[in-house]
């Protein structure tokens, strides 16, 4: 087990340094995502009152989760195809490198790098938001503040959102060759996951087989709007230890299921 | 004594997954390679060279048949690293240099401290890349990424050795030096299993030599051919050819 893990995390180690050192698209990701961030600021000079806060917050945390999510799958599928094309795979498969280890290292390596960017640009949101509502406080518009704890746990429920995208687009890539089929599809799985909620609203109001496809889809796809949990901490300003538990828990099940299910197909994949 | 390499009515088909009649790259090889001994592997472009080298590590499952490594199943050599394998299409990340390559390469095989490190320079100098050691891969020749995909294949010290083409483009004198290190492997006790588009000079190389047409076996057997090898592999595929098309 020792050795697996060491292989896993190798194989990690150098997927974040070729992602964060050598992959220039991901450094115009960065920056681009920051910029965005950055110029929700100025949206707040418009008369928006109290509401500037939740305005810069809800649009800081769209931007971050989309742009994030996107990147996550690209980078992912388009490496993990790559190497598979070039052979670069291949000298690592045969050596003690199981076809899981392998999987699993390159995941956690996009995802770490990933979750890097979100670390960074939650960060500048954070202190933007923290800065309105200063002001706001001062003057007497709003009578608390979204703390520190509110924001580890919304950082916590986007790694585990992440977590479960990384996983799912290693299923997809795992039974596919073409960087297309994999980015497209599991984009496609993603937005539908976060649509979920509104799809089964109206399934209740909708009869025969619209509706009957829209349950079946709730059992299929993952339900990524389960861990965006953005509007819950802003109002509640933290959530309940249990709650976080229970969703984490969850999260990390889900993630390992669909993490298992992408080695099985990939074991019995040709290279 | 126990061969080193037992392959038993051995095919391989490339189906398309929905049941239809796919491509059959290999078709009921049986072969036993004995430990130490030079094996070429010969045959035009689809003959399923690639297919049998693919198989033997593991990257690949076949269709029918079997195979052992020293007794062992494919996956099993490998965790025991027992197999060294150079890919036809060796494939590096581009900004590494071949030192952090084998590096990484030699971690991932369980090497650690000083034998690591004696192991890396001992390639890297074997495989006459000490000059280009620190350069990233991306400046290389394709005779220097050639000796690097040479070198990873060896740095764990494998006792079976699959070398897909690991003559394709390079020039003479790279050639010489690619036949002098597959000599003295053999000299050294390894096996070695190598596919080659190119035959001459390889005669003298090969204890025996494996004929592959269509992913058929049409000569298994020591290379002592009264009109040359070349000659001989060229008359038998076009004989061949005319009768199987």
């Amino acid at each position: 087990m020792a050795k697996r893990l060491r292989c896993m995390g190798l194989l990690a180690r150098e997927t974040i340094r070729e992602v964060l050192i050598h992959n220039r698209w991901f450094h115009v990701c960065v920056w681009g995502l920051l910029i965005f961030v950055l110029a929700g600021r100025f949206l707040t000079d418009l008369p928006l009152g109290s509401s500037a806060p939740k305005l810069l917050y809800d649009l800081g945390q769209g931007t971050i989760m989309s742009v994030s999510g996107t990147v996550l799958i690209i980078l992912l599928s388009y490496h993990l195809l790559n190497e598979l094309d070039t052979g670069a795979a291949q000298t690592y498969l045969v050596r003690r490198v199981s076809r899981g280890d392998y999987l699993v290292g390159k995941l956690l390596g996009c995802w770490l790098a990933v979750v890097l960017l979100v670390f960074l640009a939650d960060g500048l949101l954070a202190v933007l938001v923290a800065g309105e509502m200063s002001e706001l406080i001062e003057s007497g518009d709003l009578i608390s503040a979204l703390g520190i704890t509110g924001w580890l746990q919304l950082f916590l429920f986007q790694l585990l959102h992440l977590l479960i995208l990384a996983s799912l687009t290693v299923l997809l890539v795992s039974i596919s060759t073409s960087f297309l089929f994999a980015a497209l599809s599991s984009l496609l799985l993603w937005s539908a996951g976060l649509l979920m909620g509104a799809a089964t609203d109206l399934s209740g109001s909708l009869e025969g087989l619209g509706g009957f496809f829209i349950q079946a889809a709730r059992f299929i796809i993952p339900r990524f709007e389960v861990w965006d949990v953005s509007n819950s901490i802003w109002y509640a300003g933290t959530l309940p230890v249990s709650e976080v538990l229970r969703t984490g828990v969850f999260g990390l099940l889900y993630g390992s299921f669909l993490i298992l299910l992408a080695i099985v197909c990939f074991n019995r994949r040709d290279l | 004594m126990e061969p080193a390499i037992r392959i038993e009515g051995l095919s391989k088909d490339f189906s398309d997954g929905w049941g239809r009649k796919g491509h059959m790259a290999l078709e009921a090889l049986s072969l036993d390679i004995s430990k130490g001994e030079l094996v070429g592997v010969f045959g035009g472009n689809g003959s399923g060279k690639s297919t049998l080298l693919k198989l033997l590590c593991g990257l690949l499952q076949p269709t029918r048949g079997s195979l052992e490594i020293a007794g062992n199943s494919p996956a099993k050599s490998i965790r025991e690293d027992l197999i060294g394998y150079l890919p036809e299409r060796p494939g590096f990340p581009t900004y590494q240099s071949p030192r952090k390559l084998l590096t990484l390469f030699a971690k991932l095989s369980g090497l650690s401290g000083s034998i690591l490190d004696d192991r890396v320079n001992a390639c890297l100098n074997r495989c006459r890349l000490e000059s280009q050691a620190d350069v990233p891969v991306v400046k290389l020749s394709k005779g220097g990424i050639q000796r690097l995909a040479m070198a990873q294949a060896l740095i764990h010290d494998p006792q079976v050795l699959l070398l897909d083409e690991p003559m394709d483009g390079l020039d003479p004198l790279a050639l010489e030096g690619v036949e002098k290190l597959v000599q003295d492997l053999r000299d050294e006790g390894k096996t070695v299993l190598i596919s080659s588009h190119l035959v001459r000079g390889m005669e003298t190389l090969c204890d025996r030599v494996l004929i592959l047409h269509n992913g058929r076996s049409i000569f298994f057997g020591p290379p002592d051919f009264e009109e040359g090898m070349e000659s001989w592999i060229l008359k038998r595929l076009r004989d061949e050819e005319a009768v199987h098309g």
